[in-house]
């Protein structure tokens, strides 16, 4: 392909030009997740929700989790936040390593363990 | 106008001093005067005074020598051990072909991750504590100083080599003759660089691992909120560092110049 | 280019691989070996010595958990918006003092004083003033930049050769115009070098930074690593840094240092600093 500057500068123009690439991709593909993900949930009114992780989440995880809202623990595979705020609810459903977003009912037989 | 009195010749003062001290004041000035124009609390912005006096308290009670001279034996140690060991290696490296291509991007990969980014791992292996500063100080320069020097062999145009070996030079005589001062000017940049990666690693290392010396005793004061000691600290790194530029380099530069001409 | 036999690639006998690269892969080849030997003689815990297999898995956990990318990006962030910002003023600064008596004599003396103050001590300060996190590391990362790239721009400006400039200015041109058409180009290079400086000693002050003023990054990946026992974690932090250093400087630097030398065919002028 015939590029219109001078050869000696294609490498670093493709490597910018290919990390613009990157970036905008994975923010699109971060958007189409979090729609995916969030798909059941109504974010209107700060809903309680459970989060599903392949692995225990560490305080990195955890972190994020307390910006989304009242973190209540973890077990099982899950973690549940209660009053979520529909912005960092978003931003969170974007990470790859999350593995599903559900409602959470507030009397689960699940979280008595 | 009153002419009775009989002024004296007055010095003639150099323009150039007096535009290049302004800003000096300036800043000195603005220093001084904050607390009269805004908000800032004293813990964030100790004044000129407060500085002076406790450098004057620390300067009597030793404290301040101790930790000048900790850290400036350090450096001195790390320095002379790395260069000592990285340059003649650096040379026997690069002496064979093949093995400085091997080694060349491995020497390279390390030497981008020298110094800093193994301050945590010898805190694992030594603790906390000069220990773990000075092999932080020695791994900046050893690495920074081989690659110089591997790079530093490698750049000698190959037509000198061929040149000796014309006269019969045997190999210790090419050595001595091509490679050595060949590789000299970069091996003295070499110097000059790693002393200055060294120097960085000494303050840092010193903040993060260390338990004596100017930087620990640095960033150690950000916890007590003792900006002044801060501002103090920040201050002597400042001039340590001129004066060991000042002191070791510029000599070597005007020996390099003055011997070789250019700087290649 | 003119058709020097020298320069035209010899596409028939020419490996695809050179003898250099082959030889580099098998250092990198033998330094994992070394590696993995030694963890079988020293045989100390994997918390203090890892293997090469620890950190491995290391890598993949922290992929597959998400910190990693993270910690990358963050730090790529951070590099970037402090480097270009601290390239700007050095840039503007070294022009500026460059071109005019007065404002060497103004700001050189106090330059020289600052740059003296290593990055590294401003940190502490920082912190105080305005805290951990991204603003204080760019601050201080862009100061890092800011003096090799004025410096190598000053040199650059005052080695210009004078008959250049009248040669353009028996032409008619303006202030402007010598400046770009003229001083910018003979410039060039010297701005590179000092850019490369500065982007060296900015790579290494941003992990320092990483370290002890923010909460993500890869320097922060390899101080944690180390406060909760996690060596393995360090070290992929360590050998992530190694490739961060790598593709910068391969896919950056170089490049432009190889685009301006060629196209300008300019030898680099040379001046004191570091």
């Amino acid at each position: 392909m015939t590029l219109p500057i001078h050869p000696a500068w294609r490498t670093p123009f493709l490597t910018v030009i290919g990390l613009v690439v990157v970036l905008i991709l994975a923010a699109v593909v971060g958007r189409i997740t979090s729609a995916r993900t969030l798909a059941g949930i109504d974010l209107a009114d700060r809903p309680d929700v459970v989060v599903s992780l392949s692995f225990t989440p560490e305080r990195f995880h955890l972190e994020k989790f307390q910006d989304v809202g009242r973190y209540q623990g973890w077990s099982d595979g899950q973690a549940v936040i209660l009053s979520s705020d529909p912005e960092e609810l978003r931003r969170l459903a974007r990470n790859y390593w999350i593995d599903a977003i559900e409602p959470h009912e507030v009397h689960n037989d699940k979280l008595d363990k | 106008m009153n002419h009775a009195i009989q002024m004296p010749q007055k010095p003639r003062i150099n323009p150039a001093l007096v535009t290049g001290l302004l800003p000096f004041i300036v800043v000195l000035a603005a220093w001084a005067l904050a607390p009269l124009f805004s908000d800032i609390p004293a813990y964030k912005l100790p004044s000129p005074a407060k500085v002076w006096s406790t450098f004057q308290d620390m300067l009597l009670s030793g404290s301040l020598i101790s930790e000048v001279w900790a850290s400036l034996q350090r450096l001195a140690t790390g320095y002379i051990l790395g260069n000592l060991i990285a340059i003649p290696l650096g040379l026997a490296i690069a002496l064979n072909r093949a093995v400085a291509e091997t080694l060349t991007p491995v020497l390279s990969f390390f030497q981008s991750i020298a110094g800093i980014a193994w301050v945590p791992l010898a805190i694992i292996w030594f603790g906390v504590g000069g220990g773990s500063v000075l092999f932080v100080i020695v791994n900046t320069i050893f690495f920074s100083s081989i690659y110089s020097t591997v790079i530093g062999v490698q750049s000698i145009p190959p037509v000198l080599y061929r040149a000796a070996q014309s006269h019969g030079a045997s190999r210790w005589d090419v050595i001595k003759t091509v490679v050595i001062p060949g590789a000299l000017v970069q091996i003295l940049v070499g110097l000059r660089t790693s002393m200055a990666y060294g120097w960085r690693a000494l303050v840092a290392a010193e903040m993060i691992a260390g338990t004596n010396g100017i930087g620990y005793m640095t960033l150690e004061a950000v916890q007590w909120y003792q900006t002044e000691i801060v501002v103090l600290g920040m201050i002597l790194i400042g001039v340590l560092w001129l004066i060991l530029d000042r002191l070791l380099f510029v000599p070597i530069e005007r020996v390099t110049v003055r011997r070789w001409g250019l700087v290649s | 280019m003119t058709n020097s036999t020298n320069n035209l690639p010899n596409m028939r006998g020419r490996p695809l691989v050179s003898t250099a690269q082959w030889r580099g892969t098998l250092g990198v080849v033998s330094i994992l070996v070394a590696w993995q030997f030694s963890v079988w003689v020293i045989a100390l815990p994997a918390y203090f010595y890892p293997a090469p297999k620890d950190v491995f898995s290391a890598f993949i956990e922290l992929m597959q958990k998400g910190i990693l990318l993270e910690y990358l990006s963050d730090s790529a962030v951070r590099y970037s918006v402090s480097v270009a910002t601290g390239v700007g003023f050095g840039l503007t600064f070294g022009l500026l003092i460059g071109l005019s008596r007065f404002w060497s004599r103004l700001l050189g003396p106090i330059i020289n004083f600052f740059y003296a103050i290593v990055e590294v001590a401003w940190i502490p300060l920082l912190v105080i003033w305005i805290g951990y996190g991204f603003n204080t590391i760019v601050i201080a990362i862009a100061y890092v930049v800011f003096f090799p790239v004025l410096y190598n721009t000053l040199t650059g400006v005052q080695t210009v050769k004078l008959v250049l400039i009248n040669a353009m200015q028996t032409l008619g041109a303006t202030r402007w115009q010598v400046l770009v058409t003229v001083i910018i180009p003979s410039a060039l290079p010297n701005i590179i070098t000092g850019f490369r400086v500065g982007a060296g000693f900015a790579f290494r002050g941003l992990i320092f930074a990483e370290m002890i003023a923010a909460g993500s990054g890869i320097g922060f990946l390899i101080f944690d690593g180390s406060t909760t026992r996690q060596t393995d974690r360090v070290v992929v932090g360590m050998i992530m840094m190694g490739v961060m250093w790598l593709l910068i400087d391969r896919l950056l630097l170089r490049p432009v240092e190889q685009a301006t030398i060629v196209r300008w065919g300019l030898v680099r002028n040379q001046g004191g600093n570091t």
